[in-house]
């Protein structure tokens, strides 16, 4: 019984495949059918634009009444991801709703990596220097970008 | 004599009676006891003159039993019930119809009738105007309708209350759904029998999707205030709502549930509060345990003459068995009848004795921050300061602190490579080859971490020292019951009532200790002023009293009822002084 994917699962994925969201990609695992490779690219206009972002996707057993637990896979320079690259996002934790979905938390992401809070840190090093020198911080950020999310690639 | 027994009697007899009663008596043989005394001549006069002279200030004491605390004590699923008297008294007294309106009068009063009636008595008319005037009626009550969900989730938790059936129920049911209607979380076709709605939003999902969004929040929260699911909407699920949703749910995540509900109101309820005490289920593998017969002979004489419950009992007087036992929480919840504060409560169900506020055990005359800050002093400090104390030295030059893990006493430091005496602390050359070190030689130098340490350590001592005699309590207990069988048998003299004043001695040492026990951290956060030297001589003398009475009771005879009566009553009388004047 567990093995048989809910229906929500299976009509998310679907969608996601036949209708992708521009600039961001998420395939399941061949063998897990629950955990989803996601490429966010990084948007225009920001310190992460050129840049392609890795991140893993698991959809735990009670989902969707528990959020989705995401991580960058790729090193990126910004005050709400840590060195882990775990995520400080409000809809991945208490604002988490079983009416979101995979695409909409995707979509969060990618507005994060847009609009960068660093009000509610979770690296305290990156959002304080963001805070008393945003233009180096920028700087620091697209030399990231450049180093890790373009070259590696 | 027999005036002198009389005022001892008194004395310990006014703490089971109602104030009222016992003013009465009291002046009334205050008057006959005034013209007796001066006959009186005996050895003992000085301690009645003591108490006469206090005369004025024990009707004092017991007008305002600083420890005085009204309160009832209500298994978790008569919580209705509560909430019933709350809502008829409300209603009762300011003469209202609507049951809605008492619980909204509550709410806003911390479900505090007595706070509520106060200020309505204080002036009724602009009471009146501030929460019935028809601008407040009607935009935050009546037509709130989440404001009337939340209030009547209260309602009805384990059984149909009075008050719940005065209110009509809306029925949860949703209008205008689509007979083929498709539920957006588990992406299913649905019939509209099949598909729910929260009135106040409207946002529809399956039956099946709802219980599953609840259950999972049982389990993670802490609260029972519930939101929809739709991403963004803040409406909250009421508890009607979320327990039909649960129709098909195992019956001990609906009880969680419930228990979550009767936790936010006690949460929300200033004159509410639940037992931390735990239940023994059943002992495992318990073995019956063997008193001598003559210890359940007195048991069951106890039983019936009933020692006078001061409301501070044991959990057992019979050999502890210390075996594992299954427990579970107690849950019971405590009513009070005064103002809440910092007061005991003693649980009727598991006898666990607690403060009101801050539900961990009673620690007069400390208030909850101070006994908070000790603890956690304790906790953190007290093994690493033993183990401080007994291994470790500071390096008399640089002030590291060095372990002592073996060896002689010739120590290096490691760090400044200072060498010196660990028995002395003298630098090691001055020792030569004459040892010296066993002369005292007062610390000219002393570390201002050690002499805060060295503070700490003082009162630490104290205070564990008290609770360790506390344990021993309970074993002059038990020595105490087999004394008093032991002499009756003996024909030493006496009746059971006779001795029965041996018990009562151990309960007020048992009290005294206790109280003493909590005024050490109580010293330890008092600045050095007058007031903790006014303190420190009460403590002392309450300390000294508690000895005594502890020294006289260990051989004790008939002929000393008396003085440790009176013993007694200046034990007692001394621990109320201390708390009447400290413990606010």
């Amino acid at each position: 019984m567990s093995n048989l994917l809910p229906t929500r699962i299976l009509k998310e994925t679907q969608r996601l495949m036949q209708e992708p969201v521009p600039g961001i990609s998420a395939t399941p695992d061949e063998s897990n059918a629950k955990y989803f490779h996601v490429m966010i690219l990084g948007p225009s206009e920001s310190p992460y634009e050129g840049g392609a972002f890795k991140l893993e996707l698991f959809l735990p057993e009670e989902y969707p009444m528990a959020p989705p637990k995401v991580r960058f896979m790729t090193k990126i320079y910004h005050p709400n991801i840590d060195k882990l690259g775990r995520i400080c996002l409000d809809i991945l934790k208490d604002k988490w709703s079983p009416a979101l979905q995979i695409r909409t938390v995707l979509l969060s992401i990618q507005a994060l990596l847009s609009a960068p809070n660093p009000d509610d840190p979770l690296d305290n090093q990156v959002a304080n220097q963001w805070k008393v020198n945003e233009a180096e911080a920028i700087k620091t950020a697209k030399e990231w970008t450049k180093k890790y999310a373009i070259d590696s690639n | 004599m027999s005036v002198q027994l009389n005022l001892g009697d008194k004395l310990y007899i006014n703490d089971e009676k109602s104030t009222e009663d016992l003013d009465q008596n009291y002046d009334d043989d205050y008057d006959d006891e005034d013209d007796q005394y001066n006959y009186d001549d005996d050895h003992n006069n000085n301690y009645i003159c003591d108490s006469e002279g206090e005369m004025d200030d024990d009707n004092d004491i017991f007008q305002i039993d600083p420890e005085i605390f009204e309160y009832e004590i209500y298994p978790m699923n008569k919580i209705d019930s509560i909430l019933d008297k709350k809502c008829e008294k409300i209603l009762n007294a300011l003469n209202l119809d609507d049951p809605l309106d008492s619980l909204y009068l509550l709410k806003q009063f911390n479900w505090n009738p007595k706070t509520l009636l106060e200020v309505y008595n204080k002036d009724k008319s602009s009471f009146l105007l501030t929460y019935f005037s028809d601008d407040n009626n009607n935009n935050s009550k009546k037509s709130s309708s989440i404001h009337k969900n939340k209030l009547v989730s209260y309602l009805n938790i384990y059984s149909e209350s009075q008050i719940g059936s005065r209110i009509k129920k809306d029925a949860v049911k949703c209008k205008n759904i689509p007979v083929e209607s498709y539920c957006n979380i588990c992406c299913s076709s649905r019939t509209s029998s099949e598909m729910l709605s929260l009135d106040e939003c409207g946002h529809l999902f399956c039956t099946e999707c709802w219980q599953m969004h609840f259950e999972s929040l049982i389990g993670n929260s802490s609260g029972h205030f519930f939101e929809c699911m739709q991403t963004k909407c803040n409406v909250v699920a009421g508890k009607d709502f979320v327990l039909k949703c649960l129709e098909n749910t195992d019956s001990n995540r609906i009880e969680k549930y419930k228990k979550l509900v009767v936790l936010d109101l006690v949460n929300e309820s200033e004159d509410l509060q639940i037992c931390p005490g735990e239940l023994v289920i059943k002992a495992k593998n318990s073995i019956p345990s063997t008193p001598k017969t003559h210890v359940s002979h007195f048991k069951l004489i106890s039983t019936v003459t009933s020692t006078p419950t001061v409301s501070f009992n044991f959990k057992s007087t019979s050999p502890v068995t210390e075996l594992p036992q299954e427990t579970k929480k107690c849950d019971s919840i405590v009513w009070i009848k005064n103002k809440p504060s910092a007061k005991r409560v003693v649980c009727t169900t598991c006898e666990t004795q607690f403060c009101f506020l801050c539900s961990t055990p009673y620690h007069a005359p400390n208030n909850c921050s101070t006994i908070r800050k000790w603890n956690l002093k304790c906790q953190d400090d007290s093994e690493t300061r033993n183990y401080l104390l007994v291994h470790t030295q500071d390096c008399p030059k640089c002030k590291v602190c060095i372990e002592k893990n073996g060896g002689c006493s010739h120590m290096t430091c490691n760090r400044c490579k200072h060498e010196f005496c660990w028995v002395c602390g003298n630098d090691w050359k001055t020792h030569g080859p004459t040892y010296d070190c066993n002369r005292y030689k007062g610390n000219s130098e002393q570390d201002t971490a050690r002499e805060a340490l060295n503070r700490y350590t003082h009162y630490y001592h104290r205070w564990i020292n008290h609770s360790n005699s506390l344990k021993f309590e309970k074993a002059l207990r038990e020595q105490c019951q087999l004394k008093i069988t032991e002499k009756i048998m003996n024909k030493e003299g006496g009746t059971l009532v006779d001795w029965e004043f041996l018990t009562e001695a151990v309960d007020i040492l048992t009290k005294a200790r206790y109280t003493l026990q909590y005024t050490y951290p109580y010293a330890y956060y008092l600045e050095s002023n007058e007031v903790k030297m006014l303190f420190e001589n009460i403590q002392a003398e309450l300390e000294r009293e508690v000895e005594n009475l502890s020294h006289s009771l260990e051989k004790v005879n008939l002929n000393d009822k008396f003085n440790i009566k009176i013993q007694m009553s200046i034990v007692e009388k001394r621990r109320k002084t201390l708390l009447k004047d400290f413990f606010q």
